[in-house]
């Protein structure tokens, strides 16, 4: 599947901002963090960038209010209802904040806030589960890899406005779940093909093996464009080393950074934890076949 | 509207396509461009149509397949088109955040509304066989009509209000008509050559139907020689036979 810019930007980017919100709250509830203005400013500025520059993208963003209507049905209408919504409680949670109201006001709006923030990327990943013509997509492990990397992404976010350790065994805690989940995504994807194949896809696998002798036109189209781009597996395998490098060292980093150097260490932690995010995101698409392809001569799916 | 009719009508219009006999001539590509020059889908947008590097929006394409037997026995090239099934359980109207992406509960066609749809492609998506492509021009998505403009067009005579790409194909491999309606010929024709879905396995309950190509016949037994006379008239027979 052809990587999106800014379809990687904006799961990337919203996906640390709800993480974050969400981690703010849970770190209150706990007595771990005061909220801070800052971070919470941060949450905002995070998911708004990345609702932007998928709304934007649009070929016709003017209308797109219309996909809010379609929730019933469709997990994209969702997310954007749910994304509007989530708004309320959040903004309602910062002005509490600012006008230091008690707790359980702040842990009313902000366990809400907390919540509709999970479903928007509950909703979120389950477009892309929710898509059976595409085998790395449809299965288990796209909902947890998504509510993980959001929370990774929160917690080291969070870390940066805290010296205490407790933030920092949280933050540990994600990037080693993380890891234990991305890791056996990819097992799945290296052992599992989809069940269509060239012969159910053309219906003549009683005949023999099926191969595409002639393709319809001599140049590329829409679908080849957007849905036949596969990364090579050298490329794909240097890309997934690349990423556990980057998250173990920031790892390392915010483990440092409760004994030394805390502001410095944890923000190239962050900065380090967010590439190794859209290493990830971007192997999401590009490892990523389309049944279509068998129409084109993939061999699999 | 997104959701799949509520009450369909039970009609289910259709594409019967049969592989034994297209030859691959793209007729039915070139008139389906054609025809939606104008009408429901118009234009097909193409762009860079005279210059080095092509490439366009058009529906019907195509594809040609080669099957090799078991052990290298034979091989056959089937000829492939391929345009939206107008499924049953339409994952491309589904997923369509605006509900431009819809289902008619009359018929069965599924089309875009050009005039609501964002272009955000997720139906293209959805769809395992490829059958929506975006427009880069008007930036939305464009999908086989089942040439709707055509087959309640009152303009045309009878005969004629069939998809473009039907009436025009010259060996007559492509078929119309309600699927939904066991008693319909092309009904009948699937039931008759064992019509089968494309991937099944995805759960799209496609309505366009696929013949399979045919089987050959067993070779024919040789005839038993003629009983030939004897003595005489035997050897005359034979002399007269060479």
């Amino acid at each position: 599947m052809h990587p999106a810019k800014s379809v990687i930007l904006f799961t990337t980017l919203s996906g640390a901002g709800y993480g974050l919100f969400i981690t703010i709250v849970i770190a209150f509830g706990f007595g771990w963090a005061a909220p801070n203005m800052v971070a919470i400013g941060l949450s905002f500025v995070l998911i708004t960038a990345g609702l932007l520059s998928s709304t934007l993208h649009l070929s016709h963003p003017e209308r797109a209010w219309r996909a809010l209507s379609q929730w019933r049905t469709s997990w994209l209408s969702r997310e954007g209802v749910l994304a509007i919504l989530t708004f309320l409680p959040m903004g309602l949670f910062a002005a509490f904040v600012w006008l230091n109201l008690p707790k359980t006001w702040l842990l009313a709006v902000g366990g809400t806030g907390a919540f509709l923030c999970f479903l928007t990327v509950f909703a979120t990943a389950m477009i892309y589960q929710s898509l059976k013509p595409v085998h790395a997509w449809h299965n288990r492990y796209t909902l947890r890899l998504y509510m993980h990397m959001a929370l990774a992404m929160g917690a080291i976010l969070l870390n940066l406005f805290n010296e205490g350790w407790i933030l920092s065994v949280l933050v540990l805690l994600f990037l080693a779940l993380t890891s234990v989940v991305q890791f056996l995504y990819w097992r799945f994807l290296d052992d599992t093909a989809s069940a269509s194949t060239p012969e159910s896809a053309t219906g003549l696998g009683e005949f023999g093996k099926v191969s595409l002798f002639e393709a319809p036109h001599t140049e590329s189209n829409y679908l080849m464009q957007e849905m036949g781009y596969h990364i090579a597996r050298k490329h794909s395998r240097k890309l997934r080393r690349l990423f556990f490098i980057l998250w173990a060292f920031s790892a390392i980093l915010t483990g440092f950074s409760t004994i030394i150097w805390p502001y410095a260490l944890s923000s190239i932690a962050a900065a380090t934890a967010f590439a190794a995010t859209l290493i990830q995101r971007w192997l999401f698409f590009a490892e990523a076949r389309h049944t279509v392809g068998l129409y084109y001569g993939a061999e699999s799916a | 509207m997104t959701s799949l009719p509520k009450n369909p009508s039970g009609v289910k219009l259709g594409l019967v396509i049969d592989l034994d006999i297209c030859v691959g001539c793209h007729a039915c590509a070139v008139i389906c461009k054609e025809w939606n020059t104008s009408g429901h889908s118009a234009p097909l947008t193409d762009m860079d149509p005279y210059g080095a590097d092509p490439a366009g929006v058009w529906f019907n394409r195509v594809h040609s397949f080669e099957v090799i037997g078991e052990n290298d026995e034979g091989g056959r090239t089937v000829h492939f088109p391929k345009s939206c099934l107008h499924c049953d359980d339409a994952p491309c109207v589904t997923v369509c955040p605006t509900g431009a992406s819809y289902k008619r509960e009359e018929d069965g066609i599924v089309l875009v509304n050009a005039d609501t749809c964002i272009g955000c492609k997720l139906c293209s998506w959805a769809c395992p066989y490829g059958a929506r492509e975006y427009d880069a021009d008007v930036g939305v998505m464009k999908k086989c009509t089942l040439c709707v403009d055509r087959i309640y067009n009152e303009n045309l005579p009878e005969t004629d209000r069939v998809p473009a790409c039907v009436s025009t194909c010259p060996s007559n491999a492509r078929h119309f008509g309600d699927l939904g309606d066991p008693n319909s010929d092309v009904s009948k024709l699937v039931a008759d050559r064992d019509g089968y879905d494309l991937m099944p396995e995805q759960g799209c309950k496609p309505v366009n139907k696929y013949l399979p190509p045919r089987k050959a016949p067993p070779a024919p037994t040789p005839l038993e020689p003629k009983v030939t006379a004897k003595g005489i008239l035997g050897w005359a027979d034979k002399l007269l036979s060479r």
